[in-house]
């Protein structure tokens, strides 16, 4: 281990070298490798020596002090390598070398003057990083600039001269404010050493708020704060991506570092303005990058945000007093994080911007340096690599904060402190601003990794597929499993050492690794891995979970069966895996910051499914897969917002109420870890908690009132929480859930995602995810109940007051009655479906929100039938849609003669949605009409039943427009679906039946799994189940149907002696003749009277409403971009502008 | 239903089949009967009582037969086995054993989606006809009917928050002191919400645009002929018979005798003949449009009314 001080000579020493190395042979290519070698070996070095004392800092060895000239402060300057330290050079020595990698054919070309500036770009950050000096920092932050101002023109355009003379300026301004802030202090201080001022006391009077107000100033300009960061965001966007990804990653991260050692010097108003330009720049950076059509202009945006959200955090930390593990999952989580991300963003940004445009056959092998500056729009080249597209994707999701990477660990914290600490305020504009990061940088990476099938004509023509350059490839590589790894350990570091839930991970990577293999070995790999995890699962879970669990890994296995039939692009069963067995995760997660990881990771299996999957049919119709995955995701991570929030609410109403009223009963509370207030929660299975009689009576009490034998269970959990925080955590996480329901006014995501997503994916999200929100619906009213608003409202169920479940309860009901109006008006199959998967969630939601035991019973026994029925209709039609190659029904017709088995399925599945006896559709039917009557939701009851009856109308329409009817000439050749899609269909129909002949093999272990938290108000006697209104005996009734049935069937036998089979056309026409099938077959809007009459109802207002939101957000940030002018003058006047406010703002006045 | 005596499987089978054979008899007398009497309002002579016999015997004797396939042989399987079911999960007289059926496999909302269940198989057997006035004629049932079971459904609902039950038994039960406890009489909202769904259920004028049987063939029985067509009228004597048992089971008190099921059945029907005759028929639009509005607020207002008293 050598001196730290070393780096930095090693680095001037190079500096020096390089030239001369260079001029050795000027024009021979031995001088240009000498040089090379040297500028690549310095930066080696760089990374290598703090690398070398990591292993003894982190085992808690004391900070390596280095004292020049042999003298301490205030005599010398010193410098300081902590772990903090080490750690930050390592990763910003890395991201340099990477990026020089990355630009290497630029820097090359540029010889030994490209090499030097680069160096000095590197050094000024380790300076920044290592020293202790505030002059120092002045002198480094001297170095860091004319490196990265000379750099910037590395491709010689008049873009990138003209941004660096902007980044000249602006980095002008804030050299003299910093200096100035310097002179005051060390005026004021008597010394240069950072130490030495801060152990000087808080600085008195004016001066001294001046003096530190300067030095903030100045280090400000550098943070690229709005509005004062036109010339950084020029920058990002000229500058070769190598140098942009650098300056983002490398050099914000120094000067945040800086700000880090100064921060004790800031009096509290300085913190606090600081903390609001933060946030404020988080979010406005945000808000306008949602505008760019340049990639790197978007990324820029993004870093100028994640630099902002950096620095507040730092504040709010400094203001709290929050330090030690704290200051290092959530500051330097969001550091190291953007860190990683954005360098790798950067050059896949350049090369899909570069690659492939000047073609002429070079296209793969170019990348970043090798053409000019794309300023202009981006032109998105599908058909990117693999590990760009990777790259793209897992460097995208880690930087908007996704788990399992680092970023995300740091938001979490942060969201519990902004919670705790009631800045309510900075916590929402953080929400928004991080959504919105996420809708644009997913969007980005979601239509780089659309599947390539409409642009391959264009890339082939254009010299090839878009590919990263060898050095950038092997740095993003390096990055992604660097961040992965970051993210894994601190995850593991914070306690979440779940086996079963690194397993879903584990289980995805390892299937990415196979992507080598034929498609169909890796789908049946696939099988075994889902089958595997859920084995694994298996004695974890009982009760509710089990039932979901099993809902969730059948599911995924039969959509993997039915996919076998189609060549799947690249990923795609590695995202099944990742989808399906985060879902299964979701019953096994047993804390919440579990279940957030788990469902987070579900969500970004299916939103990258969808934005993976091809164009439909045989014309191509849809191709909006990455549209339509970009509105699921943008939803998905609005709902996954709210549900954060809320369960960091009622883990800390918990844990606040731990200490009284819920410890005594049993329910464990112990703390996770820290003292950061994460609480244990009771898991979805038998083991419940036990205690919920402790403080369930007044629960039970109000359940009985409701009609409801006792809600023993529910709410027992957040029994101890004040009823104002039930109210917000019930609505948070309940709008959370609805949003993946996809509930009415949240639903504008569903049709989208379902049509285009590829069939059998649409069979999955369908029939298995959309449970995922019901679960999570069913959770929320375990853990805290149904809290009620109005007056008298108590801690019970329902008490007094209008609980809030039955809000919900008319969301349900109403989204069941306006699914089934809009689905009966769809001319495509797959919307049809999406819009009944709609409704019929709808009709759980409303069973569940009763929150009775028979609501409960029937909102858990459609799930489980629907689960059967949508997958057959889903799968039936992945067949119907493979073999035909259309989604309109109008098109199809008279299938049943080419397709008898399908037609057998959707029309056992159609009789089982519509409830018509005798299949277990009934059941459902039956169950949710008296659970609704027994609470006296008698208006609900109607409603649902309107909605039912128009079941029948979009069910009928489909089985008759696809497989009755008159059968078309282009589908007269057309087969049976193949064997992959007929197996689901045959093992889901031979459950339907036994199901339907056996109800109780279904009902009777949901009604046990629901008996531990409310009290049964059903019975059985034999097969009959009776209830407080009614009975059913579905036994029976089968075998009525059976002998009824046969009757007719018999007698017709006997008596129709061999009727004669006719040709198509052979029907009475009124003496006219039918012209083709086409003109005969009566299938475009179908119910047209029914348009006329209830046509109005389905208008799309909520799909009108969310483009209204949509549009005035984008006016915001449209407006707000109209700030950055390109003038250098006027960037400048921001500058000072700003300056002047913030001094007033923050104590100068 | 605990209060029946439990006969054997067998037994239970028989007087099924007695009660359908009743109730077969009856239906078609009804037919025939209210044909009569629409054709001498219109100033006709009108169809002789015994036609529909006579029809079903000649439909069911026609030596040629035609079939469009499979789906298309079932659909009037399906409808018959829809209209027999449908009684047999209705008790057509009040404890009775003969004619208790099997009522005690469920509740009303069991025989209210057994209904569907011909309707459903029907217009799939229809549908593999090809023939478009077929589909044409299921498109417009079908929006018929999400019209009309909204009054009719309320009005159920309304019964079963006034007597906490849906039992079919049960209902019968509760309107067995007297006329005045019958539903029609305490509930007469819902009543006359759920009488007005039963001419929509009916398909007579003016809702009959469903089948349109003065015009060229349209409707779902348009392609179907011979023994097919046989069926079908044998079901449109069962089904409409077990239709009239629920509706004098639910809201008129139900019936001890097979007589009183007669009768009451008989009057009830005659409420089609004689506004069928009254007015011209509507558009589907605008039975929707009807359907949806006056019955459908009776509807609510029966439950209203059966909630507040």
């Amino acid at each position: 281990m050598v001196s730290p001080i070393l780096s930095i000579a090693v680095a001037l020493g190079a500096g020096f070298l390089i030239p001369l190395v260079a001029q050795l042979k000027p024009k021979a290519r031995e001088g240009s490798i000498l040089a090379a070698a040297l500028f690549y070996a310095a930066v080696a070095v760089l990374i290598a020596i703090p690398a070398s004392w990591l292993p003894q800092l982190a085992a808690g060895a004391d900070d390596v002090l280095v004292f020049t000239a042999g003298a301490r402060p205030p005599l010398s300057i010193n410098l300081q390598l902590g772990l903090a330290e080490g750690l930050l050079l390592v990763l910003v020595n890395l991201a340099g070398l990477l990026g020089a990698l990355a630009m290497q054919r630029t820097l090359w070309n540029r010889g030994a003057t490209g090499y030097v500036l680069y160096l000095m770009m590197v050094l000024g950050a380790n300076g920044l990083i290592l020293t202790r000096d505030l002059f120092n920092v002045f002198v480094f932050l001297e170095i860091m600039s004319i490196g990265t101002y000379g750099i910037i023109a590395s491709d010689d355009t008049p873009e990138q001269y003209a941004a660096g003379f902007k980044y000249i300026i602006a980095g002008g301004i804030s050299s003299i404010l910093f200096l100035l802030g310097t002179v005051y202090l060390y005026r004021l201080t008597g010394t240069l050493s950072i130490d030495g001022m801060i152990a000087a006391g808080p600085l008195a009077g004016a001066a001294g708020f001046t003096a530190a107000f300067l030095l903030f100033a100045g280090l400000l300009i550098e943070l690229k704060p709005v509005p004062a960061n036109g010339w950084a965001l020029d920058v990002y966007q000229a500058a070769n991506p190598g140098v942009a990804g650098f300056v983002s990653a490398g050099n914000a991260t120094a000067v945040v570092f800086v700000l880090y050692k100064v921060l004790p010097l800031f009096p509290e108003g300085v913190l606090r303005g600081l903390t609001r330009v933060g946030v404020i720049t988080f979010l406005a950076a945000n808000l306008i990058g949602l505008k760019q059509t340049s990639d790197r202009r978007m990324l820029g945006y993004s870093s100028v945000a994640q630099i902002g959200l950096v620095s507040a955090a730092l504040a709010i930390i400094q203001l709290d007093g929050l330090s030690g593990t704290y200051l290092f999952i959530v500051a330097g989580g969001l550091l190291v994080n953007h860190l990683l991300a954005k360098a790798g963003l950067f050059w896949i940004a350049g090369g899909a911007a570069y690659g492939g445009a000047d073609g002429a056959g070079g296209g793969a092998a170019r990348f970043p340096g090798a053409g000019p500056a794309a300023s202009g729009r981006v032109t998105v080249r599908r058909g990117i690599g693999p590990v760009a597209g990777i790259g793209a994707v897992v460097l995208g999701l880690a930087l908007v904060g996704l788990p399992p990477f680092p970023g995300f660990w740091a938001k979490w914290q942060l969201v519990n402190t902004l919670v705790a600490s009631d800045r309510i305020a900075l916590l929402v504009l953080i929400l928004l601003g991080s959504l919105f990061e996420a809708i644009y940088i997913l969007r980005w990476a979601g239509k780089l990794i659309a599947r390539p099938e409409e642009q391959e004509a264009v890339d082939a023509a254009a010299g090839g597929r878009v590919a990263l350059g060898a050095g950038a490839g092997i740095g993003v590589v390096i990055l992604v499993l660097l961040i992965g790894a970051v993210g894994v350990f601190t995850g593991w570091y914070l306690g979440l050492n779940d086996r079963l839930i690194a397993a879903i991970f584990g289980f995805a990577v390892g299937m990415l690794l196979l992507e080598w293999l034929p498609s169909r070995v890796k789908g049946i790999i696939a099988i075994v891995a889902i089958g595997g995890y859920a084995w694994l699962a298996y004695p974890r879970v009982s009760g509710l979970a089990l039932i979901f669990g099993a809902i969730f890994a059948a599911g995924g296995i039969l959509a993997v069966i039915a996919s076998l039939h189609r060549r799947t692009p690249f990923g795609t069963y590695a995202l099944y895996v990742l989808t399906a067995t985060g879902l299964t995760g979701l019953v096994v997660a047993n804390e919440p910051v579990t279940f957030f990881v788990v469902w987070e990771l579900m969500t970004i299996g299916s939103y990258l499914l969808i934005a993976r999957s091809a164009r439909h049919g045989a014309r191509g119709e849809g191709g909006r897969a990455p549209q339509a995955a970009t509105r699921y995701i943008a939803f998905s991570i609005g709902g996954a917002l709210l549900i954060m929030v809320g369960l960091v609410l009622a883990l800390q109403g918990s844990l606040a109420s731990a200490a009284g009223a819920v410890s005594g009963g049993g329910v464990a509370l112990p703390e996770l870890f820290g003292a950061d207030g994460y609480v244990v929660m009771p898991a979805l299975t038998g083991g419940w908690p036990a205690g919920a009689d402790v403080s369930g009576a007044a629960a039970a009490g109000a359940g009985a009132a409701q009609g409801a034998a006792g809600a023993a269970g529910l709410g027992a959990w957040a029994a101890g929480i004040p009823e104002s925080v039930r109210v917000a955590v019930f609505v948070l996480l309940g709008l959370g859930f609805l949003v993946k329901m996809g509930a009415i006014a949240l639903h504008v995501w569903v049709p989208d995602s379902y049509a285009e997503a590829d069939d059998d994916v649409t069979a999955f999200l369908s029939s298995s995810l959309s449970k995922a929100g019901l679960f999570g619906v069913i959770l929320l009213l375990v853990l805290v109940g149904a809290p009620a608003i109005g007056a008298g409202a108590g801690a019970g169920a329902v008490a007094g007051g209008t609980g809030l479940n039955v809000f919900l309860g008319w969301v349900g009901a109403l989204t069941a009655l306006f699914g089934a109006l809009l689905a009966v008006f769809q001319e495509d199959v797959k919307r049809l479906l999406a819009y009944s998967s709609l409704s019929q969630v709808g009709y759980m939601v409303l069973a569940i929100s009763l929150a009775t035991h028979l609501g409960w019973v029937a909102g858990i026994y459609l799930a489980v039938i629907h689960f059967i029925f949508k997958g057959l209709l889903f799968i039936g039609m992945t067949g119907v849609i493979h073999r035909s190659g259309t989604r309109y029904m109008y098109e199809m017709g008279g299938l049943i003669k080419r397709m008898p088995l399908t037609f057998i399925a959707v029309l056992m599945s159609i009789i089982a949605l519509s409830g018509v006896p005798p299949l277990a559709g009934f059941g459902g039917k039956w169950l949710i009409y008296g659970a609704l009557m027994e609470s006296g939701w008698w208006v609900q009851t109607g409603v649902a039943f309107f909605a039912s009856t128009i079941a029948f109308l979009y069910l009928y329409r489909m089985i008759q427009t696809v497989f009755l009817g008159q059968l078309k000439d282009n589908l007269r050749e057309v087969k049976e679906a193949p064997a992959p899609i007929l197996i689901p269909l045959i093992l889901l129909m031979g459950a339907l039946m036994v199901s339907s002949m056996y109800p109780n093999l279904v009902l009777r272990p949901i009604m046990e799994a629901i008996e531990p938290f409310l009290a049964s108000t059903a019975r059985w006697q034999d097969y009959t189940v009776i209830t407080a209104l009614g009975y059913w005996n579905g036994n029976l009734v089968m075998y009525v149907t059976m002998g009824v049935f046969a009757l007719p069937l018999i007698w017709l036998i006997a008596v129709m002696r061999r009727p004669q089979k006719v040709r198509q056309f052979n029907i009475v026409y009124a003496a006219e003749r039918p012209e083709r099938p086409e003109t005969t077959h009566f299938a475009h809007n179908f119910f047209a009277p029914y348009r006329k009459a209830l046509g109005f109802m389905t208008a799309p207002a909520v799909t009108r409403a969310w483009q209204y939101v949509s549009d005035g957000v984008l006016a915001i940030g449209g407006t707000l971009r109209q700030l950055y002018t390109g003038n250098a003058q006027t960037y400048a006047l921001h500058i000072l502008l700003m300056t002047v406010v913030l001094y007033l703002v923050t104590g100068g006045i | 239903m605990e209060t029946l005596v439990q006969p054997s499987l067998l037994a239970r089978i028989g007087f099924a089949a007695l009660t359908t054979f009743i109730m077969f008899n009856y239906g078609l007398l009804l037919m025939a009967s209210m044909a009569r009497i629409r054709a001498r309002v219109q100033g006709r002579i009108g169809i002789r009582l015994w036609q529909p016999w006579v029809d079903i015997i000649k439909n069911n004797a026609k030596r040629t037969s035609i079939s469009h396939g499979l789906m298309f042989y079932l659909g009037p399987v399906f409808r018959l086995a829809g209209g027999i079911g449908t009684l047999m999960f209705v008790p057509v007289v009040y404890n009775s054993v003969v004619f208790g059926n099997f009522s005690f496999a469920g509740d009303a909302i069991l025989v209210m989606y057994f209904i569907f269940f011909g309707q459903l198989g029907m217009a799939l057997g229809a549908g593999d006809g090809g023939h478009p006035y077929s589909a044409i004629g299921v498109s417009r049932g079908l929006a018929q009917m999400t019209a009309f079971e909204v009054p009719f459904a309320l009005a159920v609902i309304a019964l079963a928050a006034q007597h906490e039950t849906l039992s079919i038994t049960g209902l019968v039960a509760v309107q067995q002191g007297g006329v005045l406890t019958w539903n029609a009489f305490t509930n007469p909202l819902a009543t006359i919400a759920a009488v007005i769904a039963f001419l929509g259920m009916s398909m007579h004028n003016p809702f009959s645009v469903v089948i349109a049987p003065q015009e060229i063939p349209i409707g779902p029985p348009t392609e179907y002929q011979s023994s097919y067509m046989g069926m079908l009228q044998t079901n449109r004597a069962i089904f409409n018979a077990a239709k009239l048992v629920l509706y004098v089971n639910l809201f008129f008190g139900g019936a001890t005798t097979i007589f009183g099921v007669i009768i009451k059945t008989f009057l009830l029907y005659f409420i089609n003949v004689f506004v069928g005759v009254a007015f011209p028929r509507f558009r589907t639009e605008q039975s929707i449009r009807f359907f949806l509005g006056l019955p459908a607020l009776l509807g609510l207002a029966g439950i209203l009314l059966a909630v507040l008293v």
